[in-house]
């Protein structure tokens, strides 16, 4: 099994910090693999991800990303790799307000001609249809705008927007925290059942610990962080 | 992208409406001005042409100007009828057209003058003056007629064969009216866009006949007596002449080159101080006068649009804190800095592209429709004629200047795409 995401002697430090926010030896998410990372607020969680996602840049050959060290790329080859193989939800607000639901999804191919690339076969439309249906959401819904969709629906339509062309790897940052509880399990199944079919890597990041006898991994920050994130909780 | 800062904009259609509308007033101020400005200007060096030397009592060239060509203001000083008679023997003199003023109808102009109006005088390109309806004077028995210019025919709705009241003074409401000898219209001029079209002319002989018989104590009559022995006009009536003073004379020569030793003569004449001009050189100065008001007016429309544009920039630097969600999102989904940045500079420039539009269909509305109220209220005539190459560069420059401001608030938000990268505090 090839590897997704490595990391090795990461340091992180945010400008004018004294201490790095994160130090980790190492860490290796396989793919396919769906893991669940724990941590608390404060604890360096979106700072890592942000360095996952390519947003922030740390030193040469600390984060690799299929197999590519992100340090090594140029700030538009970073966003391309983040634009065409990984998905992300945010907690809330992940949708533009203004479009509709299909057109958020659709929107995800904007900048990403690999995933346009992978939907050769079929039209992206019919694809985002798809994967809207798969999710729920009836097609009256789809072509609603996205404000007056309720925010589990709006946290569905962010997960089909992520897994639309089939990105290597789907980064989730607390999609659940804006969901009671029944919510949060099925938009959880429905997240596992729509990665398996695309054998998509799941890193799904959240500080509520009820939920890691889903994932069949889970990693506690604070066990790996050795950095300020992880010392201060 | 551009498909997405046009639905990004729809979704803040209210304030970017406003922005729009500020943006279009602005335009339409601009080029409105520039419009008036331009066509004023044409409008003004059109008003006489083909009159080579304009003759008065001594005083300032612009005064005689104004008064001769616009019929503004009132010259305080006369030249005597002697002096026109020698005026026109000058060598050289082709035709000379002599004009009194001082009395008004409705607030338009009263000028006494000769036939020799209709047959000699041009404006624009050369061009005569023609009647709409009617005849010149000489086609008539009676005294007390007029041939009235085209704006006052259509606004006091006069016709042939109307009559007609003449007032002294020149303001529009006048308690001395001659109304013993009411006027008849025997012609219309055509129009021609310059200030004939707001004169009344009369016979020089019925303004002398209405001042002598109904203000003996008129400075017409002092001259009266002493002038009354040495009459030797070939006047049919009387064996005077027809008026005792003039305002104006306007001389056509043979040959222009001549003018500037006619004017020196003119202006050393020892019968009488007189000043001589030449209308094309004296309106150039005049216009110069005039240009620090309509540099003034450019200025200040300028200014507004600058304005308009910085209020698009305020609008665009508030909606960057409600919009940093969006922006998280776009990087999130791939979306590079460049890309944030390029989206607001397209949204600026959308923004702007519209509202000039909008401005320069304004400015056609207010033209067709507005053409005839101008005319009337301001005395402004503008024509609706395709944009210039001068019209578009300003359309131009607001383009590029929206564009070019548009960097700023499109900078701090490539700023904040750096550093917000996917975690936005709000």
């Amino acid at each position: 099994m090839s590897t997704c995401v490595e990391l090795k002697q990461l340091q992180f430090t945010w400008p004018g910090a004294q201490l790095p926010l994160l130090s980790i030896p190492e860490l290796t998410i396989n793919r396919g693999e769906r893991i669940l990372l724990r941590g608390a607020s404060g604890s360096g969680k979106s700072t890592l991800l942000g360095l996952i996602a390519g947003i922030h840049t740390s030193g040469p050959g600390q984060v690799k990303v299929l197999g590519e060290d992100l340090a090594s790329l140029s700030q538009h080859h970073r966003d391309r790799l983040r634009a065409n193989d990984i998905g992300y939800i945010f907690q809330q607000f992940n949708l533009l307000p203004y479009l509709s639901a299909m057109a958020n999804v659709t929107l995800a191919c904007q900048f990403a001609p690999a995933r346009r690339k992978r939907l050769a076969q079929q039209s992206i439309t019919a694809e985002a249809e798809n994967l809207l249906t798969r999710l729920g959401l009836t097609s009256a819904q789809q072509r609603q705008p996205a404000h007056q969709l309720s925010v589990g629906q709006q946290q569905r339509v962010a997960a089909a927007r992520a897994l639309l062309g089939s990105p290597a790897l789907i980064i989730a940052d607390e999609p659940t925290s804006a969901l009671d509880q029944a919510h949060r399990d099925d938009f959880i199944q429905l997240l596992f059942e729509a990665c398996d079919a695309q054998q998509t890597t799941l890193l799904f990041v959240t500080h509520d610990a009820t939920l890691a006898p889903l994932f069949p991994r889970s990693i506690e920050l604070s066990d790996i962080n050795h950095g300020s994130g992880g010392r201060d909780v | 992208m551009f498909k997405l800062a046009l639905a990004s904009l729809w979704n803040r259609r209210g304030s970017v409406w406003l922005t729009i509308l500020a943006i279009a007033v602005s335009t339409l101020l601009l080029l409105g001005v520039e419009r008036i400005r331009v066509q004023t200007q044409a409008n003004f060096s059109n008003t006489i042409s083909g009159t080579d030397l304009i003759v008065g009592a001594r005083t300032g060239s612009t005064e005689l100007l104004l008064s001769s060509v616009f019929h503004i203001g009132n010259l305080s000083n006369t030249l005597s009828w002697q002096s026109y008679e020698h005026l026109r023997e000058l060598p050289g003199v082709t035709w000379h057209i002599p004009m009194a003023m001082g009395d008004s109808v409705h607030g338009f102009p009263v000028i006494a003058t000769t036939d020799a109006l209709f047959a000699h005088f041009k404006y624009g390109n050369k061009r005569p003056l023609a009647f709409a309806a009617g005849s010149p004077f000489q086609q008539h028995e009676q005294l007390t007629i007029a041939v009235v210019g085209a704006e006052v025919a259509s606004e006091r709705q006069l016709q042939v064969n109307d009559d007609l009241i003449v007032a002294h003074g020149t303001g529009e409401i006048s308690f001395s009216q001659h109304d013993a000898h009411p006027f008849r219209v025997v012609g219309v001029l055509k129009r021609t866009g310059t200030p004939i079209d707001r004169g009344v002319f009369i016979p020089l002989a019925a303004q002398g006949l209405v001042h002598g018989e109904y203000l003996p104590d008129s400075e017409h009559d002092d001259h009266a007596d002493e002038d009354h022995q040495h009459d030797r006009h070939e006047h049919e009536a009387h064996q005077e002449p027809p008026v005792y003073t003039l305002s104006a004379v306007l001389l056509g020569l043979e040959n222009p080159a001549l003018a500037l030793r006619l004017q020196r003569t003119i202006n050393t004449y020892r019968g009488e101080a007189l000043s001589a001009i030449m209308p094309g050189l004296a309106l150039q100065n005049f216009w110069r006068t005039l240009s620090l008001f309509e540099r003034a007016l450019v200025a200040i429309s300028v200014l507004v649009v600058i304005t308009g544009l910085l209020g698009m920039l305020t609008t665009l630097l508030a909606s960057l804190r409600e919009r940093r969600r969006e922006m998280a999102v776009l990087r999130s989904i791939g979306a590079g800095p460049i890309t944030i940045l390029g989206l607001l500079v397209v949204e600026a420039f959308v923004v702007t592209l519209v509202g000039v539009m909008l401005g320069t269909v304004g400015l056609y509305s207010v033209l067709i429709f507005g053409a005839e109220l101008l005319q009337q209220q301001l005395g402004i005539h503008v024509s609706a004629s395709v944009l210039t190459l001068r019209e578009l560069y300003l359309l131009l420059a607001i383009l590029l200047a929206a564009t070019v401001l548009s960097l700023f608030p499109a900078w701090r938000a490539y700023r904040n795409a750096l550093a917000d990268g996917l975690t936005v505090k709000l």
